[in-house]
């Protein structure tokens, strides 16, 4: 068996619990009763990647069925990998350490760009050929990947066989159905794509073809054969409710980002922020019952034992049960000493009951994003929410025993001035100001605010979609300013450097042709990008060379609005129409209120008739 | 009222760290719906301790896990629902209730017996030799420092048997709150960089009439 080779290099190699599995709720079968293995592999480390809700979902609903074994495959830390491939050992499943060559279905989910080496890397490591045509070669598991950036999948195009786009509760049931029967039958693997690209949400690469003019500009996909769909519609779960969800999920022995039980409590975003990619991707906005999550969260907290629960989505201040959601689990687990926490509280959110029934059991840090600092700003990103709604929070939660505050903007937006900027320093001094108004006998001591700047980028799908990214010189010169007004008494300043979201940029509204540029990084020897201590931005920048490219054609691009874009094979519901009358009014400054009190015809209402605006 | 609990620690469960432990022994003390204690505060946690540290990768028979109770419940019952909410690897053998005020386990252990494995090499000689030895001078590698150190008083209990193929040793280590031998050190003096696999077997408490099981020892003093 393989634990027994990788048992000795453990003792050589940062936290070994990453690499050894056999967690509580771990689901163990008998691989040789199975029809279908699927190798789930996060391309980053044991720690993030079981922080991750969307597979902890996916695990449970393939593993519920008898035929299918799901199987977790981590990035190992580059000491780990180092050890592999210094004794010849092939990436290996947690649950069973079954090479993932082995699997039938070697899945990944993309979560952000910046994890795509890795994904080059684990397959690598798995001794499974990286490109799509080399594996028809060798007949090695087909790839496939699902996740956020699957709306925009061609960067990754040679390497993998298929992308599911949308919800993947039902889809990845039907895939592992599909493949059973396809295996029954025997058959080409061509003939199994292309039956999995007539069903909804699958796009299959090699299927579509990308066009550029001699001058390097993009002139679309098109399919090459017309048994495929011209354009790949995103899956949509109608009912939450009806979605199966984990009642029991893997408790990690080492800690984790996400340590506790979290609660799906709704999916996707009324509020039609335009910088958001989530917010347009995760339309229509759905909602779980509370009834469905009081015994959701009553099966998870048993199972588990964990002493904390979040409620998660993308605005949970939005939940319309909110109050009453959270004063019942406060009243049923408050006293087995469960603190129930909400990260992702909107400025403008009716916070305060919420505040009120989730401290009496933990107080939790208290995080706002204004995104912007200037009024003018956060309407043309359509924020919406005013100073003063940011003042009676802060105002709220100073007098009822907060004195943390963390505030979230960005920098580089579209239309942004030094004027905005000016704005976020205002921002830190109002807070400050309402701490001190409250009497020293109320207010806790301890005045802390974190200020956050990360940098802009335009992202598919979003009302920005067209614009480029501000320069690297750029952003940094809008650091250095903040940096300079931003020394105040008991305020943090916080930045990151902008050579990451520059590749970031390139990646997420990239083409085909950056495949070829993710190859030569991967050869370069680039890593865990999205980690401070193995990014190489030297090694990147040679990669685009190394190509004929350069980073600033793809992150630096301003698509023209008539212009074909790479990610136009994609229908994730909402209209080019209303992504171009969005941007108009950002340029206007002119807000959009959330689509729950005004439909904008964004296109989901025709998408899945009957799920929005009901 | 306290419960006291043996149990082992084995496999792919010896890989994480004594801090893993703690909030995993916890986890699963609250998924067996046991009646523990908790501190005040705004940060409730179990009032649990262990005997002592195990370090990570090593593996062990005879861990003692100490925790504080809210309700009185049986031995018998507190191994069964523990067990079932421990996954394979970690498994609890007994357990005794002990008053709240009787000697934490640590001031009552003095050794710790290990079980050590050699493939391939008859030890029983070198056994002999450091048995034998008045004085065994070590060094003791830190990070920073490195310092000289004789272990020999620390070495309570040794023999070694060698079947041919595989030596085993059985070594009764100090283990104090003040002085502890730990098994990579003892290995260290004995046969440096030969690879073993070691099993902590065994914990000691001093009783009257000599050595007798630490666990023996702290449910003794039941009230």
């Amino acid at each position: 068996m393989l634990y027994d080779k990788i048992e000795p290099l453990l003792p050589k190699v940062q936290k070994p619990a990453r690499y050894t599995g056999g967690e509580v709720n771990m689901c163990a079968k008998d691989p040789a009763s199975i029809a279908v293995r699927f190798a789930f592999c996060f391309p980053d480390t044991y720690e993030i990647g079981m922080s991750h809700l969307g597979m902890k979902i996916l695990y449970h609903i393939l593993n519920k069925n008898p035929n299918f074994y799901c199987e977790r495959v981590f990035a190992p830390w580059v000491d780990m990998e180092k050890e592999l491939r210094e004794h010849d050992i092939p990436l290996y499943s947690l649950e069973t350490f079954t090479p993932v060559k082995d699997f039938d279905l070697v899945g990944f989910t993309l979560q952000y760009e910046m994890s795509y080496t890795n994904i080059l890397n684990m397959l690598d490591l798995a001794h499974i050929p990286l490109t799509w045509k080399e594996r028809d070669a060798a007949n090695a598991p087909f790839v496939v990947c699902g996740g956020p950036c699957a709306f925009n999948p061609e960067p990754l195009h040679e390497f993998v066989d298929l992308f599911m786009v949308g919800d993947g509760e039902e889809q990845i049931l039907e895939l592992c159905e599909h493949y059973n029967a396809w295996k029954q039958r025997g058959g080409t693997r061509e003939e199994f794509l292309l039956e999995m690209a007539n069903v909804n949400g699958n796009y299959v690469p090699r299927f579509y073809e990308s066009e550029f003019s001699e001058d390097g500009k993009f002139l679309g996909t098109k399919r090459i054969r017309d048994d495929v769909p011209e354009v790949v519609k995103k899956r949509v779960i109608p009912d939450l409710d009806s979605a199966d969800y984990p009642d029991k999920i893997i408790v990690p022995f080492t800690e984790i980002i996400h340590d506790r039980v979290m609660l799906e409590i709704a999916r996707g975003c009324t509020r039609g922020c335009r910088f958001c990619q989530a917010g347009m991707l995760y339309r229509p906005q759905r909602e779980r019952s509370p009834e469905k999550l009081l015994e959701l969260a009553r099966k998870l907290l048993s199972s588990t034992g964990y002493e904390e629960m979040s409620l998660s989505a993308l605005s949970a201040g939005d939940y319309s049960h909110l109050p009453e959601l959270a004063k019942k689990l406060v009243e049923e687990h408050g006293c087995n000493r469960v603190a129930v926490s909400l990260p992702s509280l909107r400025v403008d959110s009716d916070v305060s009951d919420t505040l009120e029934s989730t401290q009496q059991i933990r107080k939790t840090g208290l995080t706002f994003a204004p995104e912007a600092g200037t009024q003018r700003l956060r309407d043309a990103i359509n924020k919406g929410v005013t100073e003063e709604q940011l003042r009676s929070t802060v105002r709220d939660a100073f007098s009822k025993g907060w004195s943390g505050v963390k505030l979230y903007f960005m920098i580089g937006l579209p239309t942004e001035t030094d004027e905005d900027l000016d704005g976020i320093p205002a921002l830190a001094q109002a807070t400050l100001d309402e701490y001190f108004a409250i009497p020293k006998e109320v207010r806790q001591k301890g005045l802390r605010v974190t200020v956050s700047a990360s940098s802009f980028v335009p992202k598919p799908f979003t009302p920005f979609q067209w614009e480029p990214q501000n320069t690297i010189a750029e952003l940094q010169r809008k650091q250095m300013y903040l940096k300079d007004k931003l020394k105040m008494r008991s305020v943090i300043f916080n930045w990151h450097e902008p050579h990451l979201s520059f590749l970031e940029a390139a990646f997420a509204r990239g083409d085909r042709r950056l495949s070829a540029v993710l190859l030569a990084a991967f050869k370069r020897g680039c890593r865990f990008d999205g980690w401070s201590e193995t990014f190489n931005f030297d090694n990147w920048m040679a990669a685009f060379a190394d190509c004929g490219y350069t980073c600033d054609q793809f992150a630096y691009h301003r698509y023209d609005l008539n212009d074909p874009l790479p990610w136009d094979i994609i229908d994730c519901g909402v209209t080019k129409d209303f992504l171009k009358r969005e941007w108009q009014k950002a340029l206007d400054a002119q807000v959009s209120p959330d689509c729950r009190k005004q439909c904008h015809n964004c296109g989901m209402r025709e998408f899945c008739k009957g799920v929005c605006g009901k | 009222m306290r419960m006291i609990a043996e149990f082992e620690k084995l496999g792919r469960m010896s890989w994480f760290s004594h801090l893993d432990l703690q909030s995993t022994m916890q986890r699963a003390l609250r998924r067996a719906k046991l009646p523990v204690r908790y501190s005040q505060g705004f940060n409730p946690h179990v009032n649990l301790s262990f005997a002592t540290a195990l370090s990570v990768g090593l593996n062990s028979t005879c861990e003692i896990l100490d925790v504080e109770m809210e309700a009185e419940i049986s031995p018998e019952e507190f191994v069964e629902k523990l067990n079932a909410a421990l996954p394979e690897g970690l498994k609890c053998h007994k357990a005794a209730l002990i008053d709240d005020k009787a000697p934490a386990l640590m001031a009552l252990m003095k050794e710790a017996e290990y079980t050590i494995k050699v493939k391939g090499i008859d030890l029983t000689e070198k056994v002999d030799v450091l048995r034998n030895s008045e004085e065994i001078l070590t060094e003791k590698r830190t990070k920073t420092t490195t310092k000289t150190v004789n272990i020999r008083p620390m070495i309570h209990d040794l023999s070694c048997s060698f079947d041919g193929e595989t030596s085993t040793i059985l070594a009764v280590l100090e283990n104090t709150n003040a002085n502890c031998l730990k098994v990579d050190l003892f290995m260290q003096a004995l046969c440096e960089g030969t690879p073993f696999s070691s099993v902590r077997t065994g914990f000691y408490a001093n009783g009257q009439r000599g050595r007798i099981p630490l666990f023996e020892a702290g449910a003794g003093t039941l009230k």
